[in-house]
């Protein structure tokens, strides 16, 4: 199936700059199995120390928190998101945490885009893309990955949303969100067809 | 008539739903169920294709995969295929296939010829022969008469798709032994991937006459898929071939697509266990002239006559050396066809045998074998002796059914470095010493009958479900009926090496007389016998003549076949598309495009763009205005007015912590220490060989806090180096790095008029040159913004890089052109940048150097003799070649026509009118019109080039040959008065 490029004339000149830029603001793709669509407002910081610290999660992978939730990417960096703090309150939190002497806190919001992929073909669309388990993940409980996807670097956030569906953040380069969109657009239809023949895999 | 061959009934083709197709221009009718070969066989055609070297007709060998001389093309146009295997294609309505050999047509070759004169082309004559004039005179002509197929030269039109996947257990091929393993483990709870090449599951299932707990073989595989696709973590794949078990056992599959708008899905399979029930594959017997049309292998017969109703022939003589073939002789005889004879080759032969063929009346003929055959477009007789040699007779015919043992698919357990051994009962390699997590079962095994199988494909699975953590009794494996009780025993080969003409490999055209030379000329290991007589290289990689070619080389050398081995099997074990392989990842998604933060705005202004891994503005257009008038009116503008520059891309990477300076110093060649906070100093990084890899400005916000600005195209490379050198060899170092180039959008204005842009957009930087001097940096807000800027200049203008939050840049690029407007401003792209500081002589790593620079080379060596303390690279610096006079270093090149144009990679000839053949000196950098000083200028690596100020060379410029001068590499502004307007 052929999809269309996103033009620069096709985009609403009436939406905010600061969301145009990527060219997907607003813009949802719903299938048969699955939705997709640029997951706006984050505050992300992200935090990096030499030495773990007290409060959050110190093996890679693991999750922690409500919100913010504090994801650990490797030990000594973590990324803290929130739906409700602003990135200056999300900075604060941090660094009212007993850190050690090496440590600091920068606001990541303009430089990562985070798109949302939910339903039965949401684990199918990623494992077109990237090698990981994302079939097995739905009963591996909160977590995070990073990885490569069509040689971008994607951090993969498994958790469930508040109607206790699966849902998968993907956080990426903002420079990338555009083509990352393009790519997962054209991979969605394959998705939507594995998931249909494999249903309960 | 048509299908003059198919039987009145039977079979699970459809026909109720008949098929149109065309083979060679001619069409014929099939029915849905069908494949190729099927169909052709039912409309009575014998001759599918000529054989690789001599030409000789092919008619259908096989049912399968391992199919060496049905070879045809399917398909027109872009959507042609070669190459295909008929038995593998799919019969659908409008299918056009040709035969891919023969000249002007498969049924009269010309190039028949070859075969009449076969004694000039025996293996390896390339090797010997042809050689007056040239190889080169005869070489066109060779290749065009043989070779398989012809490559396709429209874009591939199709498109395909990949998908990732984990599973427990991998069950490779869904014959019985695959179909036990797989309800097993699925009952267990394992994520179970069963896998088919087939169109449809069951493997010998769909075609043998078995009976499994009292119902027909085919009803019991319906029965086990319903069961199958009920389990929750199955997933079943048919027209999927596994094509190959790489490291760790990841392994790849070829799903060919359905009414499907992909042509073929690519999966690589993450595994914890693979089972292999890949079966395994008849062999033929070797005896003279054992290629024509009409000699088919026994199980094949029993295929095309059980599950497609197609008669291969009407008079038939089935030879075999071991008991499968009989089922041949039972299943024609229930379609009432007349079998002439059972040539067997063993003494005897079972009792249970000897009866059923006493009840059929079947002569048999035990102690015998094949002395040869007759007919042209098909068989029409065999000759026949006994062990000794000594005639018995003739029999007319029109189908041989051949069986010469079986030969188990070990393909992918080779792939995993699974080792063999040969088994003399069967005569067969059979598999011995097994890699990790790797499990076979079945005909793969070496294990026949069916019952036997089958409970042993249960213990597998269970051993492999208690491995896996998921322990379970073991289910009981249906009770079956079958005609005969098979043996594994068949007789060992007995060749008659006296008459050449006897085909191995019938896929390459090799016969036993090829052997035979192989090992007369010495080359009697295996790996040397196969690729000096080719035997095993063509597409069907040997699958039903290695054996058979193994076995010969023993016989011929005086040693078992055992001693001999096998050539190793490697992927793919079909040949796979290189555009599952492509995948998605062509065109447009070859490589990730990233977008500037005012990408938008950009695109608004007209700006033509280009892929620098970011799709960046090269110029911006007025109305009709051509590149060339566009660039040059840019940079004038930024010389006599002001400019934006969008570097969003460029590299920012923050260090920070106590031992920050420390790190960095050791990084430049450039003093870091010595940085005060708030200031901004231009550094070269080197490689361990003193080579320069980067530079980029290093800009101290504080005493613990530092911002590289790094080559946009090196960021990640950067930042990985650092984390390389911190983490293995410094990790002593209290200093983190962290990348933060898309958190920022960073916009040049460039120009006398830079200040006043920035000041009118509304800052609370004090911008004057005392506060803010060039080299400087400062933060606080413009336009209400958190921005950091930077006096730095790439243009050789007064400048200001203003460091915004990224979401507000295309806002922040509009605000700037309103501000600007007052002051004459216009965007500027790369290629107005790029004139720019080759006017100024500024280095740009990747063009002015090369993998040799070092800061010598470009001037820069005092810094790096200056510095006392260590850098990488430094001791490579005292090395005597990065030492030696002589070396290519960077200067200016003006010609002496202002007007005659220079361009990048001309090379330099020192002294004037000088023509090749000389040895180079050098080379032209960077080269440009420069609209600043109306003339072409240029840099270059010149030998000794600084001392070469004023002198005379020579360009050679493609083919044309100009003058230039040596100038120095500063051709605007040397005392930089402009930086400070």
């Amino acid at each position: 199936m052929e999809h269309t490029r996103l033009n620069d004339s096709d985009l609403a000149q009436s939406m905010p700059s600061a969301l145009q830029q990527s060219g997907t603001a607003s813009r949802t793709y719903t299938g048969k199995t699955l939705v997709l669509a640029e997951s706006t407002n984050w505050s992300i910081v992200r935090l990096r120390s030499n030495e773990s610290i007290p409060g959050l999660p110190d093996e890679t992978g693991q999750c922690s928190g409500g919100d913010p939730v504090t994801l650990c990417l490797r030990p000594g960096e973590w990324l803290s998101l929130s739906k409700i703090l602003t990135p200056q309150q999300v900075r604060s939190e941090l660094m009212s945490l007993a850190l050690p002497p090496l440590a600091t806190a920068y606001d990541n919001t303009h430089g990562l885009a985070v798109f949302r992929l939910q339903g039965s073909g949401a684990p199918w669309l990623l494992s077109k893309l990237s090698g990981l388990d994302y079939l097995a993940g739905v009963n591996s409980g909160t977590r995070c990955a990073q990885t490569r996807m069509a040689h971008i670097s994607v951090l993969v956030y498994f958790h469930e949303n508040g109607a206790g569906d699966s849902v998968f953040d993907l956080l990426l380069d903002r420079s990338y969100a555009r083509y990352y969109w393009e790519l997962l657009l054209a991979s969605a239809p394959h998705a939507d067809e594995l998931a249909s023949t494999s249903p309960h895999y | 008539m048509t299908e003059p061959a198919r039987l009145q009934s039977g079979g699970v083709i459809d026909r109720r739903k008949p098929i149109t197709f065309r083979f060679n221009g001619k069409t014929y009718r099939g029915y849905e169920g069908d494949n190729l070969a099927s169909a052709l066989l039912a409309n009575g055609v014998d001759v599918f294709a000529r054989s690789f070297k001599y030409h000789r007709p092919r008619g259908v060998f096989s049912a399968g995969e391992e199919e060496p001389c049905a070879l045809v093309e399917t398909g027109e146009g872009a959507s042609r295929v070669p190459t295909c295997r008929a038995p593998m294609v799919p019969l659908t309505e409008g299918l056009v296939a040709n035969s891919q050999t023969g000249w002007p047509s498969v049924d009269f070759d010309l190039g028949r010829v070859i075969d009449f004169t076969h004694g000039l082309w025996p293996a390896g004559f390339y090797n010997k022969t042809f050689k007056w004039p040239s190889w080169q005179s005869w070489e066109g002509l060779i290749r065009k008469s043989a070779g398989l197929g012809r490559p396709l030269t429209e874009p591939d039109p199709d498109h395909y798709e990949q998908v990732n996947i984990h599973c427990d257990l991998l069950i490779c091929g869904s014959g019985p032994a695959g179909l036990m393993a797989a309800l097993t483990a699925g009952r267990a709870g394992l994520r179970v991937m069963l896998v088919e090449q087939a169109e449809h599951f069951g493997g010998s299932l769909n075609w043998e006459q078995y009976q499994l707990d009292g119902k027909p073989c085919t009803e019991w595989v319906e029965q086990v898929l319903e069961q199958l696709r009920a389990m929750k973590p199955v997933i079943t794949l048919q027209r999927t071939t596994v094509t190959g078990i790489y490291d760790h056992n990841v392994t790849t599959l070829l799903q060919r697509g359905q009414d499907t708008d992909w042509r073929e899905c690519f999966w690589t399979v993450r595994p914890k266990h693979i089972l292999l029930c890949s079966g395994a594959i008849e062999q033929g017997l070797i005896f003279p002239s054992n290629d024509r049309p009409g000699i088919m292998l026994a199980s094949a017969v029993r295929h095309y006559l059980n599950r497609y109703a197609v008669r291969p022939g009407n008079r038939v003589v089935v030879a075999t050396n071991n008991d499968t073939a009989y089922q041949t002789v039972f299943d024609l005889a229930r379609e009432r066809l007349q079998v002439e004879a059972v040539i067997d080759c063993r003494e005897t032969v079972s009792e249970a045998l000897l009866q059923r063929l006493a009840d059929l009346g079947t002569t048999l003929l035990t102690n015998a074998r094949i002395r040869g055959t007759q007919g042209s477009r098909r068989i029409r007789s065999v000759a026949i002796e006994d062990n000794d040699g000594k005639r018995i007779g003739t029999k007319k015919c029109d189908l041989l059914a051949v069986s010469g043992g079986w030969a188990p698919r070990v393909h992918l357990l080779a792939h995993a470095r699974g080792s063999l051994r040969f088994d003399e009962v069967s005569q067969s390699f059979l598999p011995d010493a097994l890699p990790r997590e790797i499990s076979i079962t079945g005909a793969a095994n070496g294990t026949a009958g069916l019952e036997e199988l089958l409970a042993e494909s249960v213990r597998a699975a269970c051993a492999i479900a208690g491995a896996l953590g998921k322990p379970m009794e073991q289910p009981k494996p249906p009770i079956v009926t079958a005609a005969i009780t098979e043996s594994r025993r068949v007789s060992p080969a007995n060749l008659d090496t006296t008459q050449p003409r006897q085909w191995i490999d019938l896929a390459h055209d090799v016969t036993l007389g090829d052997a035979e030379l192989a090992v007369r000329e010495g080359f009697v290991s295996v790996e040397h016998f196969k690729r000096y007589t080719t035997i095993g290289m063509s597409v069907d990689q040997g699958k039903t003549g290695n054996l058979n070619a193994f076995i010969a080389l023993g016989a011929l050398t005086g040693r078992p076949a055992g001693e001999v081995g096998t050539t190793t099997f490697r992927p793919p074990y079909t040949p796979v598309t290189l555009g599952a392989i492509a995948g998605r990842n062509i065109g447009e998604f070859y490589a990730p495009r990233r977008y500037l933060p005012a990408h938008l705005t950009h695109a608004k202004l007209n700006a033509c763009f280009e892929d620098y891994d970011w799709q960046r503005p090269d110029y911006y257009p007025l109305d009709k205005e051509s590149a060339e008038a566009a660039i040059q009116r840019e940079v004038t503008t930024v010389r006599n007015a002001v400019g934006v520059f969008d570097n969003s891309p460029i590299g920012k990477i923050e260090v920070c912590g106590p031992d920050a300076a420390i790190f960095l110093d050791r990084l430049y060649i450039n003093n870091i220490l010595s940085l005060p906070a708030g200031r901004i100093r231009y550094g070269l990084m080197l490689n361990e060989n003193g080579v320069i890899i980067d530079d980029g400005v290093c800009i101290r916000l504080n005493e613990d806090h530092f911002l590289v600005n790094s080559t946009s195209a090196a960021v990640s490379r950067i930042v990985a180096l650092m984390e390389q050198w911190l983490q293995c060899e410094w990790p002593e170092l209290r200093v983190l790095v962290t990348d933060r180039t898309s958190d920022w959008a960073n916009f040049t204005l460039a120009g006398p008029r830079a200040r006043d842009t920035l000041s009118a957009l509304g800052t609370n930087i004090d911008l004057a040159p005392a506060a803010l001097p060039h080299m400087a940096v400062s933060t606080g807000t413009v336009m209400g913004l958190e921005a950091r800027v930077a006096r730095v200049s790439f243009s050789g203008e007064l400048s200001f890089e203003v460091n915004v939050p990224a979401l507000a840049a295309n806002d922040f690029l509009e605000a700037v052109l309103i501000a600007g407007a007052a002051h004459g401003i216009a965007p500027y792209g790369i290629e107005a940048l790029m004139i720019l500081r080759t006017e100024k002589g500024y280095l740009h790593v990747g063009s002015d150097t090369d993998g040799s620079s070092t800061p010598d080379d470009v001037g820069w060596g005092w810094v790096a003799r200056n510095k006392s303390r260590d850098f990488i690279g430094r001791r490579s610096l005292y090395r005597e070649a990065n030492q030696a006079a002589g070396r290519k270093q960077l200067i200016g090149l003006e010609t002496l026509d202002p007007g005659r144009a220079i361009h990048a990679g001309g090379h330099l000839l020192i002294g004037k009118d000088r023509s090749p053949p000389a040895e180079t000196d050098g080379w032209v950098t960077s080269a440009c019109y420069s609209p600043t000083l109306g003339r072409y200028i240029a840099l270059a690596v010149l030998c000794s080039g600084p001392d070469r100020i004023g002198e005379i060379l020579t360009v050679c410029d493609g083919n044309q040959r100009f003058n230039v001068k040596v100038v120095a590499p500063v051709f605007y502004d040397p005392e930089n008065k402009r930086l400070e307007n």
